[in-house]
């Protein structure tokens, strides 16, 4: 046989597996191993501190206590009150008024007369279980028909304070916002 | 003279018996390692780091980076260990973990690439294809093998990815179509057609080396 039939033909193939020849020396895989085990450690530590957080009984705890506590907050505030009758409240003048509420003295119209909404025979389904509606006001004798509406919160039944607001018939009407509101610069 | 390799059955069986026997041991390794025995899986790196090495350096060819993600291959094969169902062999399961591991390290520095080799061992049918090269060639030894090295390299860095990856998997690891069709995750078919493509791009890039 000729020397050149001996030679291997080259292909690609066998240029290929040239390259499995390409491997590291023995010494690596020691810095391979220490790395590695350094790495593992580190994986299970982290996966352990993960577990205890996610399945730990704290988190349990946590897990189950929060949508039970927003279930009792929720029953708690979707549960009509049963409150007591509020107690009456009669304000004769503004300025009663007026030393019991935010509102500036000049921003409430002399002439309301707050009456007890009991008094009034108000629909007190009208109420809702966060604002009771304390009075409505309507003097169709003035030169403009005002019709007061007095809010407090059900949580506290005593005299209205900020929460209290006015509106006239006239400007919600025509114009959706109120010349009280206008005044005291709110926003509903 | 005949193209078709001669097939050996008593070969081909012993093969597919060994692979068996292979994947049964694996398998009470992992459902050692799956009840808290992390020693076990140290057998498992032990036998498995070398062959997912070179599939990952292959694919990267960088040694630093084929390093670093053989590792992290392994962690994360470590880490989800409990969700091998061995539906498949742990070696395909691994090597998956491994291929997907260099291939999004290889998306994420799509711009920074460079290679880092390892040296060839010079054994038994390599010292022989390099006497042919370097006769043809009129070169010296040495440093033909780092020239063919070098383009060797740059020319599996031209393939895509996935044709890559078959190549690799095919022609350096040995594996069968279908071992890298689960692997992958397309059918035998895709893998074949890919093959034939990436190798004949690498015939165009590496002609001055073949006859």
């Amino acid at each position: 046989m000729s020397g050149k039939q001996d030679r291997q033909k080259v292909t690609v193939e066998t240029l290929l597996h040239l390259k499995k020849n390409e491997r590291p020396k023995a010494e690596f895989w020691d810095s391979f191993e220490r790395d590695f085990d350094r790495r593992r450690l580190h994986a299970l530590v982290e996966r352990r501190s993960w577990r205890d957080i996610i399945i730990g009984p704290a988190f349990k705890a946590f897990a189950l206590g929060v949508p039970a506590l927003a279930l009792v907050a929720l029953a708690f505030v979707w549960t009509p009150v049963e409150s007591p009758a509020p107690r009456p409240l009669v304000l004769d003048k503004g300025n009663d008024l007026a030393e019991n509420s935010s509102i500036p003295t000049n921003e409430i119209i002399a002439q309301a007369e707050v009456v007890s909404a009991m008094d009034m025979n108000l629909d007190t389904s009208r109420a809702s279980n966060q604002f009771v509606l304390d009075a409505i006001q309507d003097k169709p004798d003035s030169r403009a028909r005002f019709r007061k509406v007095l809010y407090t919160p059900a949580i506290r039944l005593t005299i209205p304070s900020g929460a209290s607001y006015v509106r006239d018939n006239l400007s919600s009407s025509k114009y959706k916002v109120t010349t009280a509101d206008v005044k005291l610069g709110r926003n509903f | 003279m005949s193209l078709t390799k001669p097939v050996d059955t008593s070969v081909a069986f012993d093969a597919s018996e060994e692979k068996a026997t292979v994947a049964s041991t694996d398998q009470v390794l992992v459902e050692r390692v799956q009840s808290g025995d992390v020693a076990a899986f140290d057998v498992l790196v032990r036998k498995y780091r070398e062959r997912l090495y070179g599939i990952i350096y292959n694919l990267t060819s960088n040694r630093e980076d084929a390093a670093d993600l053989t590792q992290e291959a392994f962690i994360k094969a470590f880490s989800s260990i409990n969700r091998f169902r061995g539906n498949s062999a742990f070696f395909t399961w691994l090597y998956r973990i491994g291929v997907n591991t260099a291939l999004s390290h290889l998306k994420r520095n799509r711009f920074r690439r460079f290679f880092s080799l390892e040296h060839i061992q010079e054994e038994g049918s390599n010292a022989q294809v390099l006497e042919t090269l370097a006769a043809k060639h009129k070169s010296e030894k040495g440093a033909l093998l780092s020239e063919l090295q070098e383009k060797l390299n740059e020319a599996m860095q031209k393939l895509s990815s996935k044709h890559r990856t078959v190549v690799v998997l095919f022609e350096i690891e040995g594996l069968s179509h279908q071992e890298i069709a689960d692997i992958v995750g397309c059918s035998v078919g895709t893998v074949r057609s890919r093959l034939h493509y990436a190798k004949q791009q690498l015939q165009a890039d590496l002609k001055q080396f073949i006859d």
